[in-house]
């Protein structure tokens, strides 16, 4: 397979798309409502909005509509669910959510959304209200679900829920309508990251709305969009970090010199420069790939949906490996400041932990991606052998 | 149109490749009559440098046609030239900075491989600072007289041609005292002395000696005091595709990761990590040269030498330890660890990388302490 590599250049539109995103999420709360979050609990804000409607139906916050009305849910859904775009333009947007540390809770929505476009369960209305998204152990029988622990992001202020639930030999996307009987919620506090706060609920037999069973096989192909998405996000996180790290170094002074022009932090930040720009590039394919693969993992002859599962995966370990270490590399740039509640160092650190204990470690996920490898040269080999048996 | 293009190529390949290339990869790598003929033969018929024009050996083919023609034959491990900065660096230097009667004479053999070339930068005092060099050339009725030395010239014990930086003006500010001349290693008061390398996948480099040397003013490259102009754009040239080798080198190296029986956890976990380097590498790559072309500034395309080089070691490191106590009888395996050493000191080391990135990509201000 040939890749389009005009593609890896976003296009006039895409970039376009990326500049209006940033404009309209500079106005949208960010890092100053993240910090909020920390003394005030955006969760727990989130929660007694809900009660004055007193039915149950959770309120969004206003950002949310800004998301709507942007579109940004719709990219990236095939066009006859009601969407248009491709995945590249998708994870340009969520670059800059990350970038900005957005709090309207758009990546839990995406998550859902292309995980139940993967799945093939997909509605279009399911678009229209903040959705949370989780990845758990858990069991589905006669349409209920059944997990103790479920951490779902975006999980508060939720209409509905999509979880991925793994038993040992098989596994399952449901979505869930978040105030049925049977979801129950233990736990909205104490939270890393509270400006895009987890709730973990408990499903003790609440009905879905939509499943699909998938063999253990199907996971990784349909976690592939969800993962680019994360991707995304992670990279933003990384390149948001990096740029307030410069801007530091290139107005502090010690020893009569700008800290930027210290060989020590110069190094440092073109390493994290390059992995940033690594991670992007990985991501951006894996979005690529995505997209030739079409909107379910199903086998095909050439291969495309184990190379976009393998893209994903390098994408999503790539993204959240130099996100967590740039977040730290900022925060050592700042010196005594990078440790304190006003700078920004613990807010890009907080989200890019928060994306690592939802999704796996790095490393995890190198090692899939590694085996997935090995996998495909032992078929290449095989096939090698048969062509030249029968020639 | 690109596909149609590339297919012609992958057909000369069919043809011209041993059937048994793909099975039989590790000994044609060492094959020099395979890769000689090789370059003769890419070259021949326009495929080795396939956006040169018709006239010059070429195809003629914009940017991404013969980005796809490179990265196929990346794919398919064509046999390594032999004399790389040949058509790799002088060549394109010629072709941009030469005069009609420079070009009409060196271009074709130093494309096709038949006349080699060596490159004269660095020197005893002068590494990563080239531009302290202090070989000197005075210019005596339009003959340079040449005298100083050089070293670590790779191949100048094999090439007919060097690109030979000296100082032209010592009154100049350092940068703009310094002429590239062609130098004709035959000439008298050359002496060549090769230097042992640490092993033997390194390919042979010299010093080289320069006493009275009378090289002709027809043989100056690109303009008088004008010779940093021409080592920058051969470096960029240079930069500019050396990645694609080094993403090929990466997934050679990866080869005995992927196909080895016995693989510990730990090395999968590098290995899924040297995966993301070859296709960050070949993806920056696409993705920095689309930018180009759509007139886009691209300045990641400045990381593609540090991580290219050091992509290829991280793999090279891995293969050694998968290898396990197999390295311990077969000195090939160690040696090309030894090889992925260099990558990261030739064509500007990675802290002089890191420095450019820094400064150039992120705008962070010069000066080191
Ligand atoms: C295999 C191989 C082939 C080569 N072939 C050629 C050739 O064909 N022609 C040719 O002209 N040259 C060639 N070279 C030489 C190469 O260009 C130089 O080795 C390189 O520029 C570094 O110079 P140096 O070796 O003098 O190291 P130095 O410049 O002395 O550097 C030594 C160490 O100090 C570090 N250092 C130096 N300056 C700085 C700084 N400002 N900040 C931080 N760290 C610094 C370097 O990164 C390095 O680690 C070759 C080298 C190798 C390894």
């Amino acid at each position: 397979m040939m890749l389009d590599w005009t593609l890896l250049a976003p296009d006039e539109d895409s970039r376009d798309l990326a500049r209006t995103a940033r404009a309209l999420f500079r106005t949208l709360p960010g890092a100053g409502a993240a910090r909020a979050a920390l003394d005030d609990g955006v969760a727990r804000a989130a929660l007694d909005k809900d009660a004055p409607a007193g039915d149950g139906t959770p309120v969004a916050p206003p950002a949310w509509f800004a998301l709507v009305d942007a579109g940004y849910l719709d990219i990236a859904v095939p066009e006859d669910l009601g969407g248009l775009g491709r995945m590249i333009d998708l994870v340009v947007v969520l670059e800059e959510a990350g970038r900005s540390l957005l709090t309207a809770p758009l990546l839990p929505a995406v998550l859902a959304v292309q995980t139940q476009v993967a799945a093939g369960i997909h509605r279009p209305e399911a678009r229209s209200a903040p959705a949370g998204f989780a990845v758990a152990s858990g069991t589905v029988a006669d349409g209920r679900c059944f997990a103790d622990r479920v951490p779902v992001l975006g999980g508060v202020g939720a209409a509905t829920l999509t979880a991925i639930l793994r038993a040992p030999d098989r596994a399952w996307v449901v979505t869930l309508d978040a105030a049925a009987d049977g979801v129950e919620v233990r736990q909205t506090e104490a939270l890393i990251d509270p400006s895009r706060p987890v709730a973990v609920v408990r499903l003790a037999g609440a009905p879905s709305q939509d499943s699909q069973a998938l063999t253990p096989a199907d996971v990784e192909p349909v976690l592939a969009r969800a993962r680019v998405c994360a991707a995304a996000d992670l990279v933003g996180i990384a390149a948001g970090a990096l740029e307030a790290a410069v801007a530091h170094a290139v107005q502090r002074q010690q020893f009569g010199a700008l800290i930027g022009s210290f060989q020590a932090v110069k190094h440092q930040l073109a390493d994290a420069y390059l992995g940033v720009e690594r991670a992007r590039s990985l991501t951006y394919g894996a979005a690529v790939a995505v997209d030739h693969t079409g909107r379910a993992g199903g086998a095909t002859t050439d291969g495309a949906p184990q190379l976009s599962t393998r893209d994903s995966l390098l994408a999503y370990a790539a993204a959240a490996e130099v996100a967590v270490q740039v977040a730290g590399r900022f925060i050592q740039v700042l010196g005594a400041m990078g440790v304190t509640f006003e700078a920004d160092g613990h807010l890009y650190l907080r989200r890019a932990h928060q994306m690592t204990s939802l999704f796996g470690a790095p490393d995890d996920h190198f090692l899939a991606a590694a085996r997935l490898e090995r996998a495909t040269a032992r078929m290449k080999k095989e096939a090698r052998t048969v062509r030249e048996a029968t020639r | 149109m690109t596909a149609d293009v590339v297919a012609e190529f992958g057909a000369f390949l069919d043809d011209f490749l041993p059937q048994d290339y793909d099975e039989n990869y590790q000994r044609y790598r060492r094959d020099v009559t395979l890769r000689r003929e090789y370059q003769a033969a890419a070259f021949d018929e326009g495929w080795l440098i396939p956006e040169w024009g018709r006239d010059e050996g070429g195809r003629n083919l914009d940017g991404p046609q013969a980005l796809a023609v490179k990265l196929l034959g990346a794919q398919r491990r064509v046999p390594r030239l032999l004399n790389i900065q040949g058509a790799g660096v002088a060549a394109p230097a010629i072709r941009a900075f030469g005069t009609p009667e420079q070009r009409e004479r060196l271009l074709r053999p130093a494309a096709r491989g038949d006349e080699w070339w060596a490159l004269g930068m660095s020197e005893p005092g002068a590494g990563s600072d080239l531009a302290s060099l202090r070989t000197t050339a005075t210019l005596v009725d339009d003959v340079f007289i040449v005298n100083g030395q050089k070293v670590w010239t790779t191949q100048a014990d094999e090439a007919r041609w060097c690109t030979l930086y000296v100082r032209t003006d010592p009154q100049a500010p350092r940068h703009r005292g310094i002429s590239c001349l062609i130098l004709d290693l035959s000439s008298p008061g050359v002496h060549v002395r090769p230097i042992r390398t640490a092993g033997p996948a390194i390919e042979s480099f010299c010093e080289v000696f320069l006493d009275d040397v009378r090289v002709p003013r027809e043989s100056l490259l690109g303009p008088l005091n004008g010779g940093w102009g021409v080592a920058v754009a051969s470096l960029e040239h240079e930069r500019d595709m050396i990645w694609i080798n080094t993403w090929l080198e990466t997934n050679r190296a990866l080869d005995p990761a992927l196909r080895a029986s016995e693989i510990t956890e730990a090395q999968l976990v590098k290995l899924g990590r040297s995966l993301a380097d070859a296709e960050g590498l070949r993806l920056t790559g696409l993705r920095t040269a689309a930018q180009r072309w759509a007139g886009i500034s691209s300045p990641a395309w400045l990381t593609l030498k540090l991580l290219g080089s050091e992509s290829v070691q991280r793999a090279a490191l891995l293969s050694l330890e998968v290898a396990g106590q197999q390295a311990l009888i077969d000195p090939a395996i160690f040696d090309e660890r030894l090889e992925s050493l260099g990558a990261t000191i030739y064509g500007g080391t990675s802290e002089i990388q890191r420095d450019i990135i820094a400064e150039r990509a992120l705008g962070l201000p010069k000066g080191r302490s």
